[in-house]
């Protein structure tokens, strides 16, 4: 729901962007804790297990127009390597899921294995490809859910840690990045300490949902025993309606209307490398927030259109400032000083007052609709998941949240859980694995 | 829980209802007694502006329903049901403020006391002859689900009273 200032370039997945066939690093020997990740009939057969399962990556077909693969389930692969993680700067996919792990593994030893373990999964699953057949002395290596040729179907694997990764269990108490820290609690915040936090965050997201389950299904059976979920939300992101606008979240507002364009994002999303506050293994990762957000929609359905709008700051119908007259016109509060076309605590006017000074507070925003169930009075239990991607959490995020303390928006809105993660950086190539810098 | 600057009525609830000694809670009964008298005698002095009745009628039933009805702000007496019954006393008092306004510009008002009134009837009848509240997690589930309903359909009734009673410039 925050706004932030200009429209960012989309990033398409290059059409044809298939992975090298096979091409994959030789796994180091796993821990008994992980010792499914060969995948039963593969396993001792396949030098490498895991990394043998790409053995044929699928060729997305360039002549299909994005929508047009999205409805039949063929998005194009998005490469998995890269110096960043490749989920963090596309336009959210349709699906998501966004999943908490305890770390179980029992040695920095066995997180090594983990973090190698889920590196390989991630490269098999976002290139696609025909998983081994099943043997006759144990269970199929892959769920089928999505058929006998695993497509990629833009998926993204974005795996970031928490600040209780770094305790005392695995040594890398000194390696903590100086601004991760347990989420903090802001006033109107009702966290629910079993949906908050976690060792681990891993976002999986892909233009289905089978394709997102089915990879959510291959990494757990491939770490039973290194991490186990704590909680666990899934999203969709809605198509545009109408055509060529922005999608809306679940109070009918266009969201995610405004981000930093491209040319600043080594200002406002990486961790730089030489940050005097930051550990080394940390550069070109990016502070990662996760906000479960409750919207009250009963309750906002029996709001005022007009009162809705003063909220927000934005036309519901059409998503233009109140002072403008198209979606990605910039807010001119110079020429509104006293807030009378756009109330002064309006969500977006306090998100991003678009000054000098509150430039350096922007941050890359991603949200997803969630949609689950009902409360125990029978009202429907929706709302956002809100994430974001920044520098520095104290200077973006925290900030932004004191501005919007108190707005009048959180009447009709309840945060309950999510938390504080770094993103790692990319995986670079074949032998390079998650957290490698951290952990080697 | 423990925090110290947690005070007022959920506060000493708690402490009621998990053990705590009345040297303990006695502070805090004592604040909340002297704010409570604190309000009553400010109250005549108090400025309401006309628009914030209007606009917050439903208000009071809508924390009803998110709070009380849920059971989210249960903190061990399970009496959630008499904060309903106030909360319903507290809006039939904003629509008399109101009724002058409203009775002229709002057909659905009938059906604002009407279910109104039902919602009142469904909360009493969970109130026992020994003066306890059934706690909302004791209900049946028919009965649940008709006080969800009920107090539901009031809000719904309810959601016009603040664009009408909004001042116009046209």
């Amino acid at each position: 729901m925050d706004e932030r200032s200009e429209p960012d370039e989309r990033r398409q997945a290059p059409a044809g962007a298939a992975r090298e066939p096979g091409a994959g690093p030789a796994r180091p020997g796993r821990r008994s804790f992980l010792r499914g990740v060969a995948g039963g009939a593969a396993g001792g057969v396949v030098a490498g297990g895991a990394a043998g399962y790409a053995l044929r990556a699928s060729r997305p077909d360039p002549a299909l127009a994005a929508d047009t693969a999205a409805l039949r389930g063929r998005l194009p692969a998005v490469p998995f390597h890269g110096r960043h993680q490749a989920g963090i700067l596309p336009q959210p996919q349709r699906q998501t899921t966004v999943v908490s792990f305890g770390a179980t593994a029992d040695s920095k030893s066995e997180l090594t294995d983990l973090f190698q373990a889920i590196t390989s999964r991630a490269r098999f699953l976002t290139a696609g490809g025909t998983p081994p057949p099943a043997g006759i002395d144990g269970p199929s290596p892959d769920s089928g859910v999505l058929g006998p040729t695993v497509v990629p179907d833009g998926l993204t694997v974005t795996l970031g840690v928490g600040s209780t990764l770094f305790d005392d269990r695995y040594g890398l108490a000194r390696q903590r990045p100086s601004g991760l820290t347990p989420m903090r609690s802001f006033p109107n915040d009702d966290l629910d300490p079993a949906q908050s936090g976690g060792d681990l965050i891993l976002q999986l997201s892909a233009g289905d949902t089978d394709t997102v389950l089915h990879a959510l299904r291959d990494i757990a059976r491939h770490t039973r025993g290194g991490m186990q979920i704590n909680w666990r939300i899934d999203g969709f992101r809605p198509p545009a309606r109408p055509a060529g606008t922005v999608p809306r979240n679940l109070m009918g507002f266009m969201d995610g209307i405004a981000n930093p364009p491209r040319s600043e994002l080594n200002e406002l999303v990486w961790v730089q490398r030489g940050a005097a506050a930051e550990p080394g293994w940390a550069a070109d990762g990016s502070y990662f927030v996760v906000r479960l957000i409750r919207m009250l929609v009963e309750f906002w359905d029996r709001v005022d259109v007009t009162e809705q709008e003063q909220m927000f700051g934005r036309r519901r119908a059409t998503g233009y400032p109140l002072d403008a007259n198209s979606i990605y016109a910039v807010p001119d509060y110079a020429a509104d000083p006293a807030g009378a076309v756009i109330p002064l605590n309006a969500h977006m006017r306090l998100a991003n007052p678009r000054t000098p000074q509150t430039a350096a507070s922007r941050i890359l925003r991603r949200a997803w609709n969630y949609d689950r169930g009902i409360d125990q009075v029978g009202d429907l239990d929706m709302g956002l998941i809100f994430s974001c991607f920044q520098q520095d959490l104290k200077r973006q995020f925290e900030t932004v949240q004191t501005r919007l303390i108190n707005e009048p928006l959180v009447d009709y809105i309840r945060p309950f859980g999510g938390g504080y993660f770094l993103a790692l950086p990319g995986v670079r190539d074949a032998t390079d694995w998650y957290g490698c810098a951290l952990l080697a | 829980m423990a925090s110290p600057k947690w005070t007022g009525f959920y506060r000493l609830e708690y402490g009621l209802w998990h053990g705590q000694s009345a040297a303990e809670l006695a502070p805090y009964a004592g604040r909340l007694a002297a704010n409570v008298r604190a309000l009553l005698a400010g109250w005549p002095a108090a400025e309401i502006p006309l628009i914030d009745i209007g606009l917050r009628t439903h208000e009071v039933l809508e924390n009803a329903l998110e709070f009380q009805l849920t059971g989210h702000d249960d903190y061990g007496s399970g009496s959630t049901l008499a904060t309903v019954s106030a909360n319903i006393t507290g809006t039939r008092e904003l629509l008399s403020v109101l009724h002058p306004l409203l009775v002229p510009r709002y057909p659905g008002l009938p059906a604002v006391y009407t279910w109104l009134g039902r919602l009142q009837a469904l909360v009493d009848a969970e109130h026992r002859p020994d003066g306890r509240w059934v706690p909302v997690s004791r209900l049946s589930v028919s009965a649940r689900q008709a006080i969800d309903a009920a107090c539901g359909q009031v809000l719904e009734e309810l959601a016009p009273v603040a664009s009408i009673t909004e001042p116009r410039n046209t």
